[in-house]
């Protein structure tokens, strides 16, 4: 999608669990080729949010459209063949398999990974897994973690498990990737490091929705914030414009410094 | 008509029978979230014990319970200490303990059968069974002893696990064990006193039952494991009494469908409502929530 | 001779069997306990196929295993969804209802079996002698590791992996793990059905017994003894544990206590491995992809 169009647009979402509405009437636009940070405090839904967009949940109102097309409802192996990608906040990597496994597994549209492709064989087999080898290769190069090819996830400092984390997604040359607290844990360079990343990421086409709890980072690397309180937006903008908004303020007194 | 009634007392027994077994099985998976398959080796190995004790060795129904019981909460605790609480402490899930669960069922079953052979056994204290009737319906002393043992197990439970603090601190074991560990008894200690009341409860079940039924094998427990864990599932996991319920259930169910299927498809029946129930009522009937489906 | 090739046939059924269950269980994390039902069904259907309509053995695996596939599927579709010890609870129920039905159905003989099964044909020459027998056993085990292997090496055993360490994930990569599953169902049925069709034609009878829930458990033992996640792991157990028992005959067991004195072997040794090597005989599922 060209820049600056809408890419992802949610309307009217809701969802509640039992007596509890972690999201109520939601409604924001991610705009192609952006960096877009979801913030707000503990339990205001971003996390509910994200796992209405992937498909992980149903909502019980409103329509979630990628591309113009709507994708609510939609099982979540779907909503990532659309072409959204969405790390977690856990991370979820595959432990016991190698960090290049993990990023292989991500490659989407390997023939060699159903039954019957494996069960055959022969050399079409073997050009893919070149292909395959290649691309993983060249994404653990870019992220600078290719001596720990070999290496079980698991055994991976952390630092390098989010890159490791970071790889799969874009092995799945999703469109949209879908960020939850991406920098946690992270050490200033690794930090710096990360927002180089991202910008050069939306560089080549990606556009960004993270989950962001650390404010420096939000302010420096977004170009458009919406904030969620209790389940709805409640402010969004710019980043500047949203920092200096009263009702943020007033929400997030006591939340961040 | 009174065919009918007839099933419904042999219902009322053979769900009491569940209920018992299941009661200590549902309270061992409360407190450690294990499925102790094992216990129904104890089951067989203290039933045994008591028949060595009351048929063998001729000391009587005390002796014979008190063997029973011994035997069931030292094999029980035992099998606690030195297999579920070193995986556990190990970070096994409980999914792997369950599967070494059913290893040491094996290996109890079989070691029964190795020590008082392969043939069914009688299990009697001698004399004829006192039989009662109403009208046309009958039951023995030893089924209106299973009846009543349940109902009072049933009502003694209902108290504990609602009023005494060890109750109530089980009971939180089984939604959050750091939760118990607030009420300020380990969660280690809980754990044992678990297996042992779940241990003693189904050693008294199995002399009950045996008495009752007049034979035992070493085959015994194996088969009425998998009952309670249907009686637990149809119950409702996480849930004492609702294990308790669902082994009634059960025994009804199994007893009434005599009515109108042959009695060779009850353990089909049974296994049926089994997984009907964890497809459309995982939590049970009678349970708490709780997360049998999803990933 | 007789007797070396007997054990033989057995290891190699049992080889085929564990082999099939590991990938379920060991590759992708489905802990079923109804793979001796499945392994019984493709026994029946070859026994009521060969003295009904046909003793062919290319027809009989197919039928066989179609069967096998379609009642796994049977119990797959509904247990997916269920959680671990949950699924497994679940293929507990499916093994006791399908193994009621070895016992208690007209046409599968009831409690005494069916016997007088022909012997099977190939292309019109009967494999009459147990050591032809034995060699088809052996080349449906050699066609079941030499596929699987395969399988685990291409990028679908990564998958299978992947499943087995993480759902959600595979998901939010774009991959079905629905598809994944019920492929690996369909592999694992067909093998287990197959080695049915083998039992058969070697004992030319069926004791339902032999399809119960003991049984389902001893396969699991197979697999976790030999090493979740190891193929080369699983043969070698199916090998121990037929040959180990053995080993009682010259220790003078007696006979009524031999049966049983295996069972606690068994027990023994799936407590042992569940409990201090979950790695198995030949040691950590290693990255079978470099």
């Amino acid at each position: 999608m060209a820049v600056g169009g809408t890419l992802l647009k949610l309307e009217a979402l809701s969802k509640s669990f039992g007596g509890l509405r972690a999201v109520n009437n939601l409604s924001f636009e991610v705009k192609a080729g952006t960096i877009t940070s979801l913030i707000g405090g503990n339990g205001a839904g971003k996390t509910t949010a994200f796992n209405l967009i992937t498909g992980n949940l149903a909502p019980d109102a409103g329509h979630i459209a990628f591309r113009d097309t709507r994708v609510d409802g939609l099982p979540p192996h779907k909503v990532a063949r659309a072409g959204i990608a969405r790390g977690f906040q856990e991370l979820r990597l595959f432990n016991r398999l190698s960090a290049r496994d993990n990023i292989e597994a991500a490659i989407p549209g390997q023939r060699g990974e159903g039954l019957v492709r494996a069960l055959i064989g022969g050399r079409g087999l073997r050009k893919e897994r070149d292909a395959t080898t290649a691309r993983s290769g060249a994404l653990l190069r870019e992220l600078m973690i290719e001596s720990q090819g070999h290496a079980l996830a698991e055994q991976l400092s952390y630092g390098q498990q989010k890159l490791l984390s970071l790889g799969r997604l874009l092995a799945t040359e999703a469109e949209l990737l879908l960020l939850d607290e991406p920098t946690s844990g992270l050490s200033p360079d690794m930090i710096n490091d990360f927002c180089t990343r991202m910008r050069a990421l939306t560089k080549v086409g990606k556009t960004i929705l993270l989950i962001e709890h650390n404010v420096e980072i939000v302010m420096q690397l977004s170009d458009w914030v919406v904030v969620m309180h209790q389940g709805t937006m409640i402010a969004e903008g710019k980043p500047e414009d949203v920092r200096n908004n009263v009702t943020v303020m007033h929400t997030y007194l006591g939340i961040t410094s | 008509m009174s065919v009918f009634a007839q099933l419904a007392v042999n219902g009322t027994v053979a769900g009491s029978v569940y209920a018992l077994v299941a009661v200590g099985f549902a309270l061992i998976f409360t407190a450690s979230r294990v499925f102790h398959f094992a216990h129904g080796g104890v089951y067989t190995f203290s039933a045994f014990a008591g028949y060595t004790a009351l048929v063998t060795f001729k000391l009587g129904l005390v002796a014979g319970f008190l063997a029973a019981i011994l035997v069931a909460a030292l094999i029980g605790v035992l099998i606690n200490i030195f297999l579920y609480e070193p995986m556990k402490a190990g970070g096994v899930s409980p999914f792997v303990a369950m599967i070494s669960s059913f290893g040491v069922l094996i290996i109890i079953t079989h070691v029964t059968a190795i020590i008082w052979g392969s043939n069914p056994v009688v299990l009697s204290r001698g004399g004829q069974a006192t039989i009662y009737h109403l009208g046309s319906i009958y039951t023995t002393d030893a089924q209106i002893l299973i009846i009543g043992f349940a109902a009072a197990l049933a009502i003694a439970l209902f108290v504990f696990f609602r009023y005494t603090r060890l109750g109530v601190a089980i009971r939180a074991m089984g939604n959050d064990s750091e939760l118990a560990e607030v009420v300020g008894m380990s969660a280690k200690r809980l754990r044992n006193i678990s297996f042992l009341v779940g241990s003693v409860l189904v050693g008294v079940s199995a002399m009950l039952i045996g008495l009752n039924v007049g034979i035992i094998d070493f085959n015994m427990g194996m088969d009425i494991i998998l009952m309670a864990t249907v009686a637990m599932i149809i119950g409702g996991l996480g849930n004492v009494g609702a294990a308790a319920c669902g082994g009634f259930v059960l025994g009804m169910i199994q007893n009434i469908a005599i009515w109108k299927i042959e009695s060779k498809w009850q353990l089909a029946l049974s296994f049926a409502i089994l997984i009907i129930v964890l497809l459309f009522r995982p939590s049970g009937l009678f349970g708490d929530k709780h997360p049998a489906v999803g990933l | 001779m007789e007797y070396v090739v007997y054990i033989g046939t057995l290891i190699a059924i049992y080889a085929t069997l564990t082999i099939s269950l590991n990938l379920l269980v060991g590759y992708t994390g489905l802990i079923s306990i109804a793979q001796a039902a499945i392994y019984g069904v493709g026994a029946y259907v070859t026994a009521l196929v060969a003295l009904n309509f046909t003793h062919d053995l290319l027809i009989s695996f197919l039928l066989a295993s179609v069967t096998g596939v379609l009642v796994s599927l049977i119990v797959a579709l509904p247990s997916l969804r269920l959680k671990n010890e949950y699924f497994l609870i679940a293929t507990m129920g499916f093994q006791a209802i399908i193994f009621s039905l070895f016992m208690n159905l007209e046409i599968t003989g009831g409690p005494s079996g069916l016997y007088g099964i022909p012997h099977p044909t190939l292309f019109g020459y009967m494999i009459r002698t147990s050591l032809e027998k034995f060699l088809v056993a052996v080349a449906l085990a050699i066609l079941c590791y030499v596929l699987a292997v395969r399988i685990t090496n291409a990028p679908f055993g990564r998958l299978l992996r992947a499943v087995r360490e993480d759902q959600t994930a595979v998901a939010a990569l774009g991959k079905s793990v629905f598809t994944i599953k019920f492929a690996v169902f369909i592999f694992s049925a067909t093998f287990a059905a197959a080695a049915g069709t083998i039992y058969v034609y070697s004992l030319t009878a069926i004791d339902p017994v032999a399809f119960d829930l003991d049984e389902s458990v001893f396969i699991i033992t197979l697999v976790i003894v030999g090493g979740t996640g190891s193929l080369n792991g699983s043969v070698l157990a199916a090998a121990v544990l037929i040959l180990l028992p053995e080993a009682f005959k010259f220790l003078a067991i007696p006979e009524a206590i031999a049966p049983q004195l295996r069972q606690v072997l068994y027990g023994l040794l799936l407590v042992f491995f569940t409990r201090y090597r979950r790695q198995g005989l030949i040691g950590e599922f290693r990255d079978v992809l470099k």
